[in-house]
């Protein structure tokens, strides 16, 4: 996470943005849809479009977080069940 | 970074273009705080001046509740939003998850409650939210096809569907859309453009960004669907609060 802090402060961004703008680089047939009850987290939020991340920056990110990399379960176990069918 | 402009993209082959980033609303009605209806309208309508064009809600966040926060935010800019919403999961008055729902009958209940809601005319796009795995795909797909020839909702959606679900999805709804395509677009009073016509796939799948994309990727390619993240930011990969 600090190297993604690291990748923020290189784009005088959040590190949510970054988040934002990786989930965005990933393909033009994906929309995310972050939720925010609030105006300034929306427009946070909105900022992450101005934010390019060029091949460079995705392979570092890829770098960080290899495929698999990923820990938990998005639901509890039980609950795990029940989707993806 | 501040924002500046807006930009816009397809959902799948389908003609719906929405803006690159959606509102979530779910956490304005539960699970993140308690609710803060004029924060949570001033967010909306915000958004909405600032371009975002896809707003989503679903018929159990806040039981009810979001989906009348959302349309009664959205009085008066409803021709400038795309509202997805979802049926399937069942809950009780005081919240409890009581299963899920996959059942013809009930899918058309659903959706003729959320439309009771002070909403919508017509839901943009509906998703069942999660598979019933004790209703074969095909019969929620038909009742799900059915109401778009009824005019209720324009395209559909899946969530949290495995790719052999969206495949069995994908192949009963063809067989309605010949018939259906001129009745659903007619019975929308708000067309506003001639190119805003489903010229293709009405499908639209959902699922979350962490998991097994890869074998949706060819789903994509070949059938014409979009994925729409959700909860990104929560992911597994950024999972510490930002």
């Amino acid at each position: 996470m600090d190297r993604i802090e690291q990748i923020a402060r290189e784009k005088k961004c959040k590190p949510s943005q970054v988040a934002l703008a990786w989930v965005l680089a990933q393909g033009e047939d994906i929309v995310p849809i972050p939720g925010t009850k609030r105006v300034d987290r929306l427009e946070e939020n909105l900022g992450a479009l101005e934010i390019s991340l060029g091949r460079a920056d995705l392979a570092r990110i890829a770098g960080l977080f290899p495929r698999g990399a990923a820990a938990g379960l998005r639901y509890p176990e039980a609950a795990m069940k029940r989707v993806n069918q | 970074m501040t924002f500046q402009e807006m930009t816009f993209r397809r959902l799948g082959k389908s003609s719906l273009v929405v803006s690159s980033l959606g509102l979530g609303c779910m956490g304005m009605s539960e699970f993140y705080g308690p609710p803060d209806d004029p924060q949570s309208i001033a967010t909306l309508h915000r958004a909405v001046d600032l371009g975002v064009t896809f707003i989503d809600t679903a018929d159990i966040y806040g039981i009810g509740r979001n989906e009348e926060l959302v349309g009664k935010a959205i009085t008066g800019r409803r021709n400038r939003v795309i509202v997805a919403t979802k049926f399937g999961n069942l809950r009780s008055p005081q919240g409890a998850f009581l299963g899920v729902n996959g059942r013809p009958e009930y899918v058309q209940a659903a959706c003729e409650a959320s439309l009771r809601r002070p909403m919508i005319a017509t839901i943009d796009l509906y998703y069942q939210h999660r598979v019933d795995s004790d209703v074969p795909i095909e019969e929620t797909v038909g009742a799900m096809a059915r109401l778009i020839e009824q005019g209720k909702v324009r395209y559909l959606g899946l969530s949290e569907a495995g790719p052999q679900t969206i495949r069995r999805a994908h192949a009963v709804y063809p067989t309605y859309r010949a018939a259906n395509r001129i009745l659903a677009l007619d019975a929308r009073p708000r067309r506003r453009n001639p190119r805003d016509v489903p010229r293709t796939w009405n499908w639209i799948c959902c699922l979350q960004p962490a998991g097994p994309r890869n074998s949706y990727r060819p789903l994509s390619e070949s059938s014409g669907f979009s994925f729409r993240g959700f909860s990104p930011e929560s992911s597994a990969i950024f999972g510490r609060q930002l």
